[in-house]
């Protein structure tokens, strides 16, 4: 009876241990070992003997401006690009939600920068929003009057757009999917009633999708705040270091100055800076396991 | 409500249909867009305005997979080799942890919260450390290094996924086996594998171009033997003369896999696209 008893508890627990053991192995100690190389200076020459730091690189970073720089540009790029995101992706489910011809192929065609990879996207746009050569450059030259979409002026705006291509998919097949779960007879009801279509999105729609608006919401702010493949490919954070955002600056900290104790004082900062936010949506995703 | 008439019915799937036309043109003129450069002469792509209609050449994935050095041929090969080993991997440890956390809990919420954050947190975060380890192990620029990171970047969903698909089956089945006095392992193979094989493919094919597409870790641990197409496409960049046409090409062979997905197996797709903000 014992070793039955033993064993009844001891199989749950082997189930999960080939991935408990991968996330201890391959991401607590590697965020334990980037935690103490934080503390130390490491480059690539001494990464055998790093020598310690202390709080240097952490006093060093919180007076850097180009990390306080950084910072502000992603918490901007985020808050204003997800809203446009949430604003527009809301729209277009909403416009999806009804009997039109094609529907399959359009849903289809509308979902395509989201299955593509940030990073081609990004390389895409650089050619075709290149300055000289690029044809959607030529096509939009009488809006911006000639203005380079990769110039200074102009973007912040461009890559604000360029994200909103390869996100807002998300955004509209979530709230889709949401949409199918608000009752027609409700909403025919409150038609009867003689309520207006807006009337009826603010007080019917809208309260039963917001939970998973709201999710979506966090899950794509975190996201943007985070944004590295599509800056990366498409303007490597430039013009000069306009665009750089929070990661871009801990992967040009740690692979072009090759100083990792610094790019993980960043890491370990912007970590920290997620924590919370991230916890609340990891709450929210668990519920439906519970 | 209101009976319309017929021209306003017509009126209306006009207007409807030009505003999902000005939705696609927005959505995938890019993709258009690029995919009509990998075909046009060098002297096409400079020339301007714009060439809309213009003679297809070849040259540029010729060159793309046998000139200029490129090796593009070895690209895609490494995206295939780590795209399945990530996956299988995946898979392999996600499923027995899935088939816990919904049958036994205790301590898998703990493992199924810490996998959750894990895909929340900053991937550069965990990049970072983990290039210097592997730097050190010299095991960076080999398939394995980024196999082993591919598959921890795809458990959470797959397991979000995966405890969605235990959650559907029938707990009488599992009862009736455990009288006749079937262990737990053998359960697993003999019931519970063939019932969830569908939802099997379904999170295969979603981690398979999660691992496809993924660009941070595949660009840290690569330098020259193990980089993938994603990260290869980019290179065209880098060079003095930016070769714009072979860019092009690289990107429309890269996204192949992507497109060909979408088309015959999107509902799974965006079912695992989805996992975690709606639930079903």
């Amino acid at each position: 009876m014992g070793a039955r008893a033993f064993r009844k508890r001891l199989v749950p627990n082997l189930l999960l241990l080939p991935l408990a053991a991968w996330l201890f192995c391959f991401a607590l100690i590697p965020m334990a070992y980037g935690l103490w190389l934080s503390l130390h200076n490491a480059f690539i020459e001494n990464l055998s003997q790093p020598t310690w730091a202390g709080l240097a690189n952490y006093t060093y970073l919180f007076n850097d401006p180009a990390w306080a720089r950084s910072l502000g540009w992603s918490l901007r790029f985020a808050v204003i690009s997800v809203t446009a995101q949430m604003v527009v992706g809301v729209a277009i489910a909403q416009f999806f939600n009804r009997a039109m011809p094609g529907k399959g192929l359009w849903t289809t065609l509308l979902l395509i920068p989201m299955v593509v990879s940030a990073a081609l996207i990004g390389t895409m746009f650089r050619l075709l929003f290149n300055e000289f050569v690029g044809p959607i450059q030529y096509l939009l030259n009488p809006i911006t009057k000639g203005g380079a979409l990769l110039g200074p002026n102009l973007v912040n705006l461009t890559i604000i757009v360029a994200d909103c291509i390869n996100s807002i998919p998300f955004v509209f097949i979530n709230i889709y999917a949401a949409l199918q779960s608000v009752s027609q007879e409700l909403l025919e009801a409150a038609m009867v009633d003689g309520a207006s279509a807006w009337q009826r999105f603010w007080h019917i729609t809208m309260p039963l999708i917001l939970p998973i608006a709201a999710v979506t919401w966090l899950m794509r702010l975190l996201a943007a705040f985070l944004i590295f493949e599509l800056v990366f490919t498409l303007t490597s954070g430039g013009p000069g270091n306009m665009t750089q955002s929070a990661s871009v600056y801990i992967y040009r900290r740690a692979f072009s100055r090759s100083d990792f104790g610094m790019a993980n004082a960043a890491s370990f900062t912007l970590g920290m800076l997620l924590l919370g936010p991230a916890l609340v949506v990891v709450r929210r995703m668990m519920r439906p396991a519970r | 409500m209101n009976p319309k008439s017929r021209p306003q019915r017509l009126l209306r799937s006009v207007a409807i249909l030009t505003i999902v036309a000005i939705l696609v043109i927005f959505f995938d003129l890019g993709m258009f867009t690029n995919f009509l450069t990998a075909f046009k002469s060098d002297r096409d792509i400079s020339s301007l305005p714009p060439k809309w209609i213009f003679r297809p050449v070849w040259t540029h994935f010729y060159n793309v997979f046998k000139g200029a050095g490129y090796a593009f041929d070895r690209y895609l090969t490494n995206s295939v080799i780590i795209g399945l080993g990530a996956t299988a991997l995946a898979i392999l440890i996600t499923l027995p942890a899935a088939y816990s956390i919904v049958r036994f809990r205790g301590l898998g919420n703990w493992v199924l919260g810490g996998t959750l954050l894990l895909r929340l947190m900053p991937a550069i975060s965990l990049a970072i450390p983990i290039f210097v380890i592997f730097y050190k192990l010299k095991l960076v620029d080999t398939q394995l290094a980024i196999i082993i990171m591919h598959t921890l970047f795809l458990s959470p969903t797959a397991l979000l996924l995966l405890i969605g698909y235990v959650q559907e089956l029938p707990r009488e089945l599992e009862d009736a086996a455990a009288i006749d006095g079937a262990s737990v392992l053998q359960m697993l193979r003999h019931i519970l594998f063939p019932i969830i094989r569908p939802g099997l493919a379904a999170v295969a094919i979603l981690s398979f171009i999660t691992s496809w597409n993924e660009f941070l870790f595949a660009v840290i641990l690569s330098q020259r033997k193990a980089i993938t197409a994603t990260v290869g496409t980019s290179f065209f960049i880098q060079s003095y003369a930016v070769k714009w046409g072979d860019m092009a090409a690289g990107i429309t062979v890269s996204t192949i896999p992507t497109l060909i997905f979408i088309f015959l197996a999107q509902r799974q797709l965006i079912k695992g696209m989805t996992a975690g903000a709606v639930k079903e």
